[in-house]
């Protein structure tokens, strides 16, 4: 009788105890494990891009001395070139930033990726690895065409820029013109739009919806960038939304020279800089030897006003 | 041979094991579930991306009359790699470095009428040279009429953001700040009202000291036939150097 009714309280007893405990085992193995082994490093994150600094910039001190930042995209699909020897990764997109913090005000200049560099190659055949003297390679070139010293190179790939641009949630802009091409998938009607990430990668790399070819997809890309600065900005109005951005890109970037604070002001300045004080403009090029190209005329007056403070005042 | 338990001597053995096993197992149960609490209030304390109200607060009296008020509010970290955290200890040291500046650079040139005075253990080399330069009428407090009797400045809660960097070491920290100062103009006896909001990036020095090293803020000054805004232009850059 007695043995009868202990037995079902012990059950619903065990019943009862059995998750509660078996929870809390988990529970506590895991935090065990967690506090013993210290913070959980994140498993290893896909590298977007790759910032290397290349050298020192003009630096009298002052703290609002413009400074100029090299920006390319490869269509390499991978950063170890053993992965796809038959993709050189060319550098179809080449871009010089200037930032002038003083005036609050910038500049994109957009360079064609068949104006010649030194030795006659083409600008956008520097980059052969992704190693950082390759970059530091590719902005000597650069620079000797531009004229100023970049201290800075960021490289993105094809398929990093893709994740890049879906992580932040996409660029809102406004399309130019038309676009129809199936070779880079962009077909665009002119107006504004939000771009993801495979949209943003065919609206640059759409070169034959042009009549110009690479000169307009080359202000294109430029227009994206300052697209993507504009979209950015409007959705981290606060110095904490730029940690939580920094973090994140960080997370993803690989850094020569470079650190995370660096990246930091660089980025709260871009997000400070009022769009409409940012020109993108396209170095003015014609005919060199074979398809190569080679500054203007014009060109030269407009590296002038470009390399002295990184606005341009009367171009 | 001893003899054989009656059933009641059985029985009762039998109940006393079962509640001896019921107790241990009860025990056990209490520990482990307090263990793993533990564990969890740990982890809560020191994981990614924390997000903490240290309520520490500044009330001092800066000097007769003047009174700063400043409360450290919200703290978060968010980080490039491993996990980070501010510790209070670290939220109180930004919040001292800021409640030096507010004293230094706004409070003190209103009670003296004159310049601000030394602000290097504030601001880093580079931002103090821009901080007495171009931006120098948003940051200080300077070329107002003096002002006499209380000066109170009441700060809203201050929120934390940190930065860690890919090895998860705390590299910066942003300081939203919003406060206001009340005083009264010297021989007018007219009302100053100034409110000043804006971010605040304060950073470890060599030595461990916080320092800002960049800012973005805005200020507004009213009273006194003084009715002005004027905003900082874009934060410093260290990464032009």
């Amino acid at each position: 009788m007695s043995r009868s009714r202990t037995q079902p309280r012990r059950t619903l007893l065990t019943l009862m105890l059995a998750p509660v405990l078996c929870g809390a085992l988990v529970a506590g193995l895991v935090s065990a494990a967690w506090l013993a082994l210290g913070s959980p490093v994140p498993a290893r994150a896909a590298v977007w891009m790759q910032i290397v600094k290349t050298g020192e910039a003009r630096d009298s001190g002052a703290p609002d001395q413009p400074f100029f930042v090299l920006a390319l995209g490869t269509g390499a699909r991978s950063d170890n070139p053993a992965d796809s020897p038959d993709d050189p990764g060319l550098s179809d997109a080449i871009h010089v930033i200037a930032v002038n913090p003083a005036l609050g005000a910038a500049t994109i200049l957009d360079i064609p990726r068949d104006t010649e560099g030194p030795g006659g190659s083409k600008l956008n055949s520097y980059i052969v690895s992704s190693g950082s003297e390759n970059l530091r390679a590719a902005a000597n070139a650069v620079s000797s065409v531009v004229g100023v010293q970049l201290p800075m190179v960021i490289r993105v790939n094809f398929p990093h820029f893709q994740d890049m641009v879906d992580a932040i949630g996409g660029i809102d802009i406004t399309i130019p013109t038309a676009m129809d091409d199936d070779f880079s998938g962009a077909h665009f009607s002119p107006g504004p739009t939000h771009l993801n990430g495979e949209q943003a990668l065919a609206f640059s790399r759409d070169r034959h919806s042009f009549a110009n070819g690479d000169l307009s997809r080359s202000n294109n890309q430029g227009l994206l960038i300052l697209a993507a600065l504009s979209t950015l900005r409007a959705k981290n109005p606060s110095a904490g939304d730029a940690v939580r951005l920094v973090a994140l890109v960080g997370r993803h970037v690989k850094l020569d020279g470079v650190g995370i604070s660096d990246l930091f002001h660089m980025g709260q300045l871009g997000l400070a800089l009022d769009p409409t004080n940012i020109k993108n403009v396209t170095l003015p090029v014609g005919a060199a030897g074979g398809s190569n190209l080679a500054p203007t005329a014009d060109a030269k007056s407009l590296l002038a006003d470009f390399v002295d403070d990184g606005v341009l005042e009367s171009h | 041979m001893e003899p054989a338990p009656s059933r009641t001597s059985r029985r009762e053995t039998q109940q006393a094991v079962a509640r001896r096993r019921r107790k241990i197992g009860l025990a056990i149960g209490g520990a482990v579930v307090v263990i793993a609490a533990i564990a969890v209030a740990v982890l809560a304390l020191g994981g990614k991306g924390s997000d903490d109200r240290a309520a520490k607060t500044t009330t001092s009296d800066a000097g007769p009359g003047i009174t700063i008020t400043l409360e450290a509010g919200d703290v978060a970290t968010d980080s490039a790699g491993p996990a980070t955290s501010l510790s209070p200890a670290q939220a109180q040291a930004v919040l001292t470095t800021i409640r030096t500046y507010v004293d230094g650079g706004v409070v003190k040139p209103l009670r003296s009428g004159e310049a601000a005075g030394d602000l290097s253990g504030v601001f880093d080399a580079g931002t103090l040279a821009r901080v007495t330069g171009a931006d120098r009428g948003v940051m200080l407090e300077e070329g107002l009429p003096k002002v006499t009797g209380d000066i109170t400045v009441t700060g809203k809660p201050v929120n934390f953001m940190g930065l860690g960097d890919q090895s998860g070491n705390l590299v910066l920290v942003t300081a939203s700040v919003q406060f206001t100062v009340d005083g009264t103009i010297a021989g007018t006896k007219a009302p100053l009202h100034i409110e000043q909001h804006g971010d605040l990036v304060l950073a470890p020095d060599g030595s461990g000291v916080w320092k800002v090293t960049s800012y973005r803020m805005a200020v507004t000054r009213s009273g006194g036939g003084i009715d002005t805004t004027t905003s900082s232009t874009p934060a410093t850059t260290k990464a032009a150097k």
